[in-house]
C-alpha cells in the first residue's frame, strides 16, 4: 500500500541527523561561515502550502477572458474599477479584493503569479495530489522523501537545517537532511523547570525520539531569542493579528537568527471550498485576506534579507471553472501559483493561457494545466540560489528533464 | 511484574495498565480482551429517535429565526452556545473513557470514529453535534457487518453537513430542473477514497459522480415528525440507473445508495484498504504482509463482519509480537496518563478533565478537529518529531502536578511494564529522581511510555 513508501523515513531520519547527536561539533559538517551570525549571502526561502486545493481562479481572476463572467456564474467576482473588483495585475489579470494588502507588492514588482500551474499526475484526491506535490515525483508511491529535503544539501552555504512551522515534519522535509519542527505553543512550561539532563540521559539509547527531542529544546531556544528580539525591534509598527500572519512572523523571526534555518515550510488548510465559498466577501475570502496580509508584513519581518527571500506559495490542486450545485467548486486540476521575494520579477502573471472556452477546459470542467508546479520550484532553486540546474534535473526532480524552469523569475 | 502477552493485551488494544487493573489482565490477556468484546455485544440496543435530532432541530430553527431577524448577537449567542456544548461534550467523552473497563471498545470506537472523520473545523455549528455522530453512528456498529456503519455515517447529519451532501441535488431530479442548482461530489469521492476502496481502489472520476447521483436526496429534515434526522429527499435525487465500477445499480430512491455502500462494504478493495489500516494502526506502521492478507481474507469470507475481523486479528502471531514500535498519538499519551491517575477510590475530576482538554489543544489534537476528512494520522513520522517531542517532556510536568498520585512513580513503573521492557536507565533515572513528582515527570516522558 502507499503509505509503505514511508517506512524507512523515521530510520532515515535518525540516520540522517546523526552529525547532531554530537554537541558542539554538531555543525562542523555544514561548515563555519554560518556560524554566529547571518553571512551576507545567505537565501532565504519560504515554501507554504495551501492544502485543501485553492481555487486559483478567485485568487487571481482572468477578468479580461471573455468567458469568465459566464463560466464562474455567481462565483465571478466584479471588475476592476467596480465596488469590490478584482486588482488589476495586467489588464486581464487581477488578485481578489480579499487580497488587496498584496497591492503594494504587485506594484513593486514583487509578487509574481504563475497561472495554469499542476502537480505532474492527474489526481483529484487531496492527499495523492499532495504527496505528489510535496514529494517532487512525476506520481505517488514512488518517493521516500519530500523535493525540499533533497535541496538541503545543495544550501549548506545557506541553511544547516530546515525548519516544518508545524509539531512533526511534513513530507515535503521528510528524508535524509536535518530537519526540524517547531510550531507556538498554547502554554507555556519554561525549559529551565523540566529536569532536561535527566531526560536526555532516559532517551541516550533511543535515537529517533531522543534526537527530536535535542532538536525540539534547541529549536525552542532559538525561537524564544528570536520572538524577545522581534518584540523589542518592532517598536510602533503595526502587524496583523491573524493566526496564520503571527505564524508567519514568528517564522520570519527565527529564520533571521544567527543559528536558526533559512529554509521554512508552513501547511494551511481551508482550501477545499465545496460549498458556499463566497465572492467578494464569504470563505475564500477571508482565507484569502489572511495569507495576503501574512505575506503582505514579510518585507517588514525580514529586514534587510528581504532582498535574498523567496517565498513560494502552491497547492496541490485547483478547483473546477463552474460552480457545481452547492455554491463551491470541486476538486479540479489548473491553478495559480504565488511567488514573492526582494528579487522576484513580480507584477505580472507568467504562464500560458488556454481561456475558459469550455472546449479548451481540461475533461469539459477544469482550468487546462499548461504547466508542471515543479517548473516553479525550479526557477526559484535555480535562478535564487543558483543551483545547477543539471543537480537540479538529477537529484531533486528527478526524470523531469523536460520540464524548465519558469525563465527569468527572479532578477 | 506485568507478564508479556498482558502487556500487548493492555497497551496494543487499550490505554495500558495500572496498579489496579494489572491483576485481572496478568490472570488471562486473551480472556481480558474477549471478555470485552462479549460485554459490548449483549448490550441492548436503543431504537429510539437518535438524541441529535431535536438538537439539530433546535439550532436549525433557532438559525431561521436568526437569519429572518438579522440579529448578530443572537448568532454570536447561538455560537457560543454551541461551542460550550461542544467542551462539555468531550469532557464527558474523556471522563468516559478513562473510566471505561472496556479500554479495548474505546480503542475500536476511536480507530472507526477517526477513519470516518468529520470536524469541526468545517464550521461553528459541528461543535454542538460532533459529539452525536460517534455516539449515534459509530458506537453502536464497532462489532456489526462494516456496512451497518458504513450506512450509518454516511446518512449522520454531521457527515452530511461535514462533507457538503445535504444540498446536493441530481440535476435531473425535480428540484435541479427548477432551480440552478446541482451535484456536489465531496462526500462520494471521500467515501470511495477515504472511507472504503482507497485511494488505489480503481474508481475513476465517473465512478465518483455516479455515487454523488446515488446520494443526492440524502439530506436532513428541517421539520415534521423525522425533524433534525436523516431523510431521504426524493425531489432532489437523480432519477434513473447509475454505473458504480461496472457494476448497474437500478433506479430504487434512497435504497440505489444504500446498496452501492453495501456494495462497497464488502468490495475487496475495501476489505484490502480497511484490513491494512486495522494493522497498520494495532500492529505496527510497516504491518507484516500476513497479517493485512489474513484480515483482508476474513473480511471477504465474513462480508465485512467486523468481530470476526477482530477475531482474526486477535490470533495473528505478530500481534502479541514483543516490539512495540508505534508511537502514542498524543491523545493516546493523554489518555494512557490519565488511566494510570484514576482508580475507583480517586476518580479523576472534571476539572482534569478540562486540564485534557485543553492539553489536547495544545498538541493540535482536539477531538473532532483534524484537518482533513482523512482523520488524524497514527504512524510515527506523523505524530512524532522534534517539536512534539518536547511538548511532550513539557506537558509530563504539567501533568505530573495535575493528577494526584497513589503510587509513587518508582512503582508503577515496574509494575506496568515487563521486566525487559523497562530499560535499565529509565529505571536508574526514576529512582533516582530529587522528589516524588520529578519521578512521575520522568515516568511519563520516559521513552517506554510513548509506545504502545
Amino acid at each position: 500500500m502507499a503509505k509503505v513508501t514511508r517506512r524507512d523515513i523515521l530510520r532515515k531520519c535518525a540516520i540522517g541527523v546523526t552529525p547532531l547527536l554530537l554537541p558542539n561539533v554538531s555543525f562542523s559538517a555544514w561548515g563555519a561561515n554560518n556560524r554566529g551570525r547571518v553571512g551576507n549571502n545567505s537565501k532565504f526561502l519560504i515554501f507554504i502550502i495551501l492544502r485543501g486545493g485553492m481555487d486559483g481562479l478567485a485568487a487571481v481572476a482572468p477578468y479580461g477572458d471573455k468567458n469568465y463572467q459566464k463560466s464562474r456564474g455567481d462565483l465571478a467576482l466584479p471588475m476592476p474599477g467596480e465596488v469590490g473588483g478584482v486588482i488589476d495585475i495586467d489588464g486581464f489579470f487581477g488578485l481578489h479584493p480579499a487580497m488587496s494588502s498584496l497591492k503594494k507588492s504587485i506594484d513593486k514588482k514583487e509578487l509574481a503569479v504563475i497561472h495554469g500551474v499542476a502537480i505532474p499526475s492527474r489526481t483529484r484526491s487531496h492527499f495523492d495530489a499532495q504527496d505528489i506535490l510535496e514529494s517532487g515525483l512525476n506520481r505517488r508511491g514512488v518517493s521516500e522523501g519530500g523535493w525540499l529535503n533533497r535541496t538541503l544539501p545543495s544550501l549548506r552555504g545557506h541553511s544547516e537545517f530546515a525548519l516544518a512551522i508545524s509539531n512533526t515534519v511534513p513530507l515535503v522535509l521528510q528524508g535524509d537532511h536535518p530537519v526540524r519542527t517547531w510550531a507556538p505553543k498554547h502554554y507555556h512550561v519554561p525549559l529551565q523547570k523540566l529536569p532536561m539532563p535527566q531526560l536526555l540521559q532516559m532517551y541516550d539509547g533511543d535515537p529517533v525520539l531522543g534526537e527530536f527531542l535535542r532538536q525540539g529544546v534547541e529549536t525552542e531556544r532559538i525561537a524564544k531569542k528570536a520572538m524577545k528580539k522581534h518584540r523589542s525591534h518592532r517598536g510602533k509598527k503595526q502587524f496583523p493579528t491573524g493566526e496564520a500572519a503571527r505564524i508567519l512572523r514568528s517564522c520570519g523571526a527565527i529564520m533571521t537568527e544567527p543559528n536558526g534555518p533559512r529554509v521554512a515550510v508552513l501547511g494551511t488548510d481551508g482550501w477545499d471550498t465545496h460549498a458556499a465559498q463566497g465572492g467578494v466577501e464569504g470563505g475564500l475570502a477571508n482565507n484569502l485576506r489572511h495569507l495576503s496580509e501574512a505575506l503582505a508584513q514579510l518585507p517588514d519581518v525580514m529586514g534587510e534579507h528581504w532582498k535574498n527571500t523567496a517565498v513560494v506559495v502552491a497547492t496541490e490542486f485547483g478547483r473546477t471553472v463552474a460552480p457545481n450545485g452547492t455554491g463551491g467548486t470541486d476538486h479540479g486540476t489548473g491553478t495559480a501559483a504565488l511567488v514573492m521575494g526582494g528579487s522576484v520579477r513580480g507584477g505580472k502573471v507568467y504562464g500560458q493561457w488556454q481561456g475558459l472556452d469550455k472546449g479548451a477546459l481540461f475533461e469539459g470542467r477544469d482550468l487546462y494545466p499548461t504547466m508542471d508546479v515543479r517548473s516553479v520550484f525550479k526557477a526559484a532553486l535555480a535562478q535564487h540560489y543558483g543551483l545547477n540546474i543539471n543537480v537540479i534535473n538529477r537529484d531533486i526532480f528527478p526524470n523531469s528533464v523536460s520540464i524548465p524552469a519558469v525563465s527569468r523569475l527572479f532578477v | 511484574m506485568l507478564k508479556h502477552k498482558a502487556h500487548v493485551a493492555a497497551n496494543r488494544f487499550g490505554y495500558g495498565a495500572s496498579i489496579e487493573n494489572i491483576a485481572h489482565i496478568n490472570d488471562s490477556p486473551e480472556n481480558w480482551l474477549q471478555a470485552q468484546l462479549r460485554a459490548e455485544k449483549n448490550k441492548p440496543i436503543s431504537k429510539y429517535k437518535p438524541e441529535s435530532a431535536s438538537v439539530i432541530q433546535h439550532y436549525h430553527q433557532e438559525n431561521i429565526k436568526m437569519s429572518r431577524s438579522g440579529k448578530s448577537d443572537a448568532r454570536k449567542k447561538m455560537r457560543e452556545t454551541m461551542r460550550q456544548r461542544y467542551v462539555s461534550d468531550m469532557q464527558n467523552r474523556i471522563l468516559r473513557v478513562v473510566e471505561s473497563d472496556h479500554p479495548f471498545i474505546e480503542r475500536l470506537t476511536q480507530f472507526w470514529s477517526n477513519h470516518f472523520a468529520i470536524s469541526i473545523r468545517k464550521g461553528s455549528k459541528l461543535h454542538g453535534f460532533v459529539n452525536f455522530f460517534e455516539t449515534e453512528a459509530i458506537r453502536p456498529n464497532i462489532l456489526n457487518n462494516f456496512s451497518d456503519m458504513l450506512i450509518a455515517s454516511t446518512q449522520h447529519p454531521c457527515m452530511l453537513f461535514y462533507l457538503d451532501n445535504l444540498n446536493s441535488i441530481g440535476p435531473k431530479s425535480f428540484a435541479g430542473k427548477r432551480r440552478d442548482v446541482g451535484l456536489n461530489e465531496n462526500l462520494a469521492r471521500e467515501i470511495l477514497e477515504l472511507h472504503t476502496l482507497g485511494v488505489q481502489g480503481g474508481y475513476r472520476q465517473r465512478d465518483v459522480e455516479s455515487l454523488a447521483r446515488m446520494i443526492t436526496g440524502w439530506t436532513m429534515s428541517p421539520e415534521g415528525e423525522k425533524a433534525g434526522e436523516f431523510s431521504f429527499n426524493k425531489r432532489q435525487h437523480e432519477p434513473g440507473a447509475q454505473t458504480l465500477l461496472s457494476k448497474r445499480f437500478a433506479n430504487g430512491g434512497v435504497e440505489q445508495g444504500v446498496k452501492a455502500l453495501e456494495f462497497l462494504a464488502i468490495h475487496p478493495a475495501t476489505a484490502r484498504h480497511l484490513s491494512f489500516k486495522l494493522a497498520r494502526h494495532f500492529i505496527a506502521d510497516d504491518p507484516p504482509q500476513v497479517a493485512v492478507d489474513a484480515l483482508t481474507a476474513t473480511w471477504i469470507r465474513t462480508n465485512g463482519n467486523l468481530q470476526q475481523v477482530y477475531q482474526t486479528l486477535l490470533a495473528l502471531p505478530a500481534v502479541w509480537d514483543k516490539r512495540f514500535s508505534k508511537i502514542k498519538t498524543p491523545y493516546d499519551y493523554l489518555i494512557s496518563t490519565a488511566k494510570l491517575a484514576h482508580s475507583a477510590a480517586d476518580k479523576i475530576s472534571d476539572d482534569q478533565a478540562k486540564f485534557l482538554l485543553e492539553s489536547l489543544k495544545h498538541f493540535g489534537w482536539l477531538p473532532f478537529s483534524a484537518s482533513s476528512p482523512e482523520g488524524f494520522p497514527d504512524t510515527a513520522v506523523e505524530v512524532s518529531g522534534p517539536d512534539d517531542m518536547l511538548r511532550r517532556t513539557q506537558w509530563a510536568l504539567a501533568a505530573s502536578g495535575k493528577f494526584s498520585w497513589r503510587y509513587p512513580a518508582s512503582v508503577v513503573a515496574e509494575t506496568i511494564f515487563t521486566a525487559d521492557l523497562l530499560s535499565h536507565n529509565t529505571k536508574k533515572l526514576i529512582m533516582a529522581s530529587a522528589t516524588p513528582q520529578e519521578a512521575w515527570v520522568l515516568l511519563l516522558a520516559s521513552p517506554e511510555f510513548q509506545r504502545r
